[in-house]
């Protein structure tokens, strides 16, 4: 009998289920899988049983507990949004930097103050390159590459693919942004860290994306395509509720698309994800639902701390406080998230 | 410089039996040869093909067998000497026009020569083609030495002429492959002028007239054959064992017969007439028989008739033992050897099989370690079928529907192997996946979802996937035939095609362009280089997407054929430092997965190293490597 080997287990667990969450994590460096429209393909079998694919996936098994451990120094919090330090809401200082961002710019900001601090020697970060159709991951070393990157894809876009790019180019600080499930990818990898690559320091910041859910990038490409054209999309939006729908800005102006026509395309890998907030990363990023122009944001390690007492000491960052009743709105989605998942 | 056309009568000299074939031809006077390769037969016309200007023949290499037949029987309608050679399936395709031949019959000499191929080493299928004698009601003859295939060719010529008929000579590879010698008899020293005389007609219709005819002519052969002195008795008057043998089944049972010392018991009844059978001289063997052995290749033919004239004849002979295919002493599939007819005989006469010397064995072991190295069936070192199922394989996963490739005959009717990644699903005959495509391809309105591929050489498009091709277009099937040119016949021997510019005399020939042909019929076709892996397999993939009936030409040269014209195209080499080997991100991709034979795996060093004795330098598994550790440079 053929052993299982570390590809036939993803395949089974994960990919033949429909699981896979188009985090990218497996498909990086590796000749047997790659991603293709959006979907991670399996090009031929591979037989090593302790392969990185199956280890990293963040769908395979996840011990709270171990990555708390590793990242928090403390088990892990099973409070609505997970460990932090604080909440807040801010915005980028500079209305450039604001402007590209989704709601404040705030992840911009402090990517780019990461990368001139020396926080990061690079950035893993997720953007539809010209004349492509599809987002994919990025290595950015510039603040030009940094705010081309700005703003959401409402996608799987397999973007962790570029940390093995990243860490190949010999990247000793990589910062990544993520969706919650690809945070959780970054700190599987650090955790067993299997070819022993010092991942744990290599992967020097990791900021997370509050998600409720990610379409299927093929899924909302073949949507979009008849609707749209391929390259006139600007930007999205997803207005807060109830209004319910996805905003389409275009050269001609901004398209509403109901978003009940939409749900179709969510990947099923985020029917079964309870972390809304990316709860293991070093600071986490949304939207401040009824305040345009700012970002909620989740402040959970030391060196989350550190990066935003320096980013509002330079003046990159304007914060303010996050009213309790927001808080307890925030708190109440995310366990709505949790509970969606323990019953998928 | 061939020696088949060598006119020195009496000198002996050592030829393979596909020449021997030829050369018999030669001294019968033939003016005609025609055939499409497939082996064990190519060597036949390919042989006679070199000689043809010197001795005045129109010698070619026909788009396929039936056409190559009719080509034959235009010349033997006109009075000529004609040879077809063929392998099995070749007859196959010949028959339908050999089935109404044999029914007009001729007006010179016309012999088939059809090497079988026991144990199928070079074939699909080990058919056994001596049945299709009796159901063409043809006469066939077997030959089982070198010597005597150059003899019988030339007998069959008589008997053809004679009975106005073709007649059929069956070979196998062990004698068309194998080299012996052969002594020269006379060449003609005058020729034929074709000329179809016109108040003879031929036509099959209608066959209550022409059948009895085609009877008639059989029984003048039985007559001929009867006397032959290609069928023949040594042994005692009364064996304890009575091998009747065929073909390599003669050599072989002589041969047991010797080495164990049996000549005084077991007698040996060799029959070179396989059809119709020398009935007389079989009755009187069997007369003083009491166990019958039956020794020959594939199917009980001669057991199966000779038990049938038995039967016939049953009041006037004793009871008889009759061992073979039917009662399980001799394997009904496969080639006999020595070993095997050693075993039954020393079984059915209780004797002893003498020990092989120890050494000796010892000896013939370690040669068989050293210098036979184990090798699995795989594509040539830089062979394009290899990157042309690499980017078939890629489009389908790509795809993700589960696409079916149908296969088709030729080298790369070994992609179903891992060296082709295991991707036709389907071998038969040639031009079967196209066809079988096209089915497929139709399936989709019975809702059907998984794309419907095949591959065909450009050999073999030519030779029976063109009407396939037609089907489907007409039909609206959504299919892809993906033409995989080499622009050779390579399985076989790099024979010139319909494709090629040059025909089998080595004279210019207007090539018929593949692309010309679907262009003709109005078939999107597009042209691809299958060494550029990714443009090709999203050209696969793109197209697979399309429906109708589309045609991808992958086109690059067969890597023998270039490699006797061209310089390496680029020089390969791994960088140690940068090959990973059995990494995670890795695990041999090269060695393991694309497993070309010029990419090795260094155990002590866990690297892959390049064998540049044998690489090509296509500079494929260059583009591969996940770390780019092959490196390529342009020689």
């Amino acid at each position: 009998m053929e052993r299982v080997s570390s590809q036939d287990a993803l395949k089974r667990a994960v990919l033949d289920e429909g699981l896979c969450a188009a985090c990218g994590a497996c498909v990086g460096g590796c000749p047997y899988m790659t991603t293709f429209r959006g979907k991670t393909v399996v090009l031929d079998r591979c037989t090593v049983e302790h392969g990185r694919c199956y280890r990293y996936c963040p769908m395979t098994e996840f011990d709270p507990d171990a990555v708390s451990a590793l990242v928090f120094e403390r088990p892990h919090d099973t409070e609505a949004l997970g460990h932090l330090d604080r909440v807040i809401s801010s915005q980028a200082a500079d209305p450039a930097v604001a402007a590209l961002g989704q709601g404040g710019g705030t992840v911009t900001a402090l990517m780019l103050l990461a990368l001139e601090e020396g926080i990061i020697d690079s950035a893993v970060l997720t953007r539809i390159l010209p004349g492509e159709e599809y987002a994919r991951g990025v290595v950015a070393t510039t603040t030009e590459e940094i705010q081309a990157a700005a703003g959401s894809k409402f996608v799987g876009s397999h973007s962790l693919a570029a940390v093995r790019q990243a860490l190949d180019a010999g990247h000793r600080r990589i910062g990544v942004v993520g969706l919650p499930c690809q945070v959780r990818s970054l700190r599987k990898m650090a955790l067993y860290d299997l070819k022993q690559e010092n991942l744990k320091e290599r992967i020097a910041l990791v900021v997370g994306l509050f998600c409720n859910w990610a379409f299927s990038s093929r899924d909302f490409a073949a949507f979009l395509a008849p609707r749209f054209g391929p390259t006139s999309i600007k930007r999205f939006q997803i207005p807060p509720p109830p209004a319910n729908v996805l905003e389409v800005e275009t050269d001609d102006g901004a398209t509403r698309v109901p978003l009940d026509e939409l749900r179709p395309l969510i990947q099923e890998s985020c029917r079964t994800c309870p972390d809304m907030t990316g709860e293991f990363a070093d600071v986490s990023v949304g939207m401040y639902e009824g305040m345009p122009g700012w970002n909620t944001l989740i402040v959970r390690t030391s060196l989350g701390t550190r990066l935003i007492e320096d980013a509002v000491r330079t003046g990159r960052l304007r914060t303010d406080a996050f009213p309790d009743s927001n808080l307890e709105h925030l708190k109440k989605a995310a366990l709505q998230k949790r509970k969606r998942a323990s019953q998928a | 410089m061939s020696l088949i056309s060598l006119d020195a009568p009496g000198r002996e000299i050592l030829l393979m039996g596909n020449e021997a074939i030829a050369r018999g031809a030669l001294e019968a006077g033939i003016s005609v040869a025609a055939a499409y390769p497939g082996n064990p037969s190519s060597e036949i016309i390919g042989s006679l093909a070199e000689v043809a200007k010197e001795m005045g023949l129109y010698v070619e290499w026909s788009v396929n067998e039936k056409v190559a037949l009719e080509v034959a029987a235009a010349a033997a309608t006109s009075g000529l000497n004609a040879l077809v050679a063929m392998k099995q399936n070749g007859l196959n395709v010949a028959s339908d026009f050999l089935l109404n031949l044999n029914m007009t019959g001729i007006r010179g000499g016309l012999v088939i020569v059809v090497c079988d191929d026991p144990a199928g080493i070079s074939s699909t299928n080990e058919e056994d083609s001596r049945v299709f004698a009796r159901l063409a009601d043809l006469p066939l003859l077997e030959p089982s030495t070198f010597g005597e295939a150059k003899e019988m060719v030339r007998f069959a010529f008589e008997v053809s002429r004679a009975i106005e008929n073709v007649c059929i000579v069956r070979s196998v590879t062990r004698i068309s492959h194998a080299r012996g010698n052969v002594i020269l008899g006379p060449l003609p020293s005058t020729r034929l002028v074709p000329y179809f005389d016109t108040t003879r007609s031929f036509s099959a219709l209608p066959p209550s007239i022409t059948h009895p005819v085609a009877h008639r002519r059989l029984k003048q052969a039985a007559d001929m054959l009867a006397e032959s002195r290609f069928n023949g008795y040594s042994g005692p008057e009364t064996p304890e064992l009575l091998v009747i043998a065929s073909g390599a089944g003669v050599l072989f049972s002589g041969e047991v017969i010797d080495t164990l010392g049996l000549e005084a018991r077991v007698g040996l009844l060799k029959i070179g007439t396989t059809w119709p059978l020398p009935e007389k001289l079989i009755l009187e063997r069997l007369r003083t028989a009491e166990k019958v052995l039956f020794a020959e290749e594939v199917d009980p033919v001669l057991e199966t008739n000779v038990k049938a004239l038995f039967a016939d004849n049953n009041q006037r002979l004793p009871r008889i033992t009759f061992l073979g295919k039917k009662s399980g002493t001799i394997p009904d599939l496969g080639e006999l050897s020595p070993g095997l007819m050693t075993r039954v005989i020393a079984d059915l006469t209780g004797t002893a099989i003498p020990d092989i010397d120890a050494d000796y064995a010892e000896s013939a072991r370690d040669a068989l370690e050293n210098f036979t190295p184990f090798r699995s069936l795989a594509f040539c070192p830089g062979c394009p079928h290899r990157a042309s199922f690499w980017a078939i394989k890629k489009a389908l996963a790509l795809d993700g529907r589960n696409g079916v490739l149908f296969g088709d005959i030729g080298c790369y009717g070994l992609g179903f192997l891992p060296t082709g990644f295991r991707q036709p699903k389907t071998l038969h005959a040639m031009g079967s996946g196209a066809g079988m495509a096209s089915g497929f391809g139709k399936l989709h309105d019975l809702g059907a979802t998984q794309p419907a591929l095949t591959v065909c050489g450009d050999s073999t498009f030519y030779h029976a996937a063109i009407p396939a091709l037609i089907n489907g277009l007409h039909h609206r099937s959504n299919f892809l035939m993906i033409l995989l040119d080499n622009s050779a016949t390579a399985m076989t021997g790099f024979q010139p095609h319909p494709g090629s510019p040059v025909d089998a005399m080595g004279d210019p020939a207007p090539p018929v362009l593949l692309e010309d042909l679907c262009a003709a019929m109005g078939i999107k076709t597009l042209i691809r280089d299958p060494f550029d892996l990714d443009d090709a397999a999203m050209t696969i993939f793109e197209l697979i997407q399309e429906t109708g009936t589309k045609v991808l030409i992958l086109r690059q040269e067969c890597a023998l054929v270039r490699a006797k014209k061209t310089p390496r195209r680029y020089r390969v080499h791994v960088d140690p430092a940068k090959c990973i080997g059995e990494e995670c991100g890795c695990n041999r991709f090269c060695t393991r997965v694309f497993r070309c034979p010029g990419l090795n795996w260094d155990v002590s060093a866990g690297k892959s190293v390049i064998d540049e004795a044998i690489c090509a330098g296509c500079g494929v598994c260059a583009d591969l490597c996940p770390r780019g550790a092959i490196v390529k440079e342009s020689a």
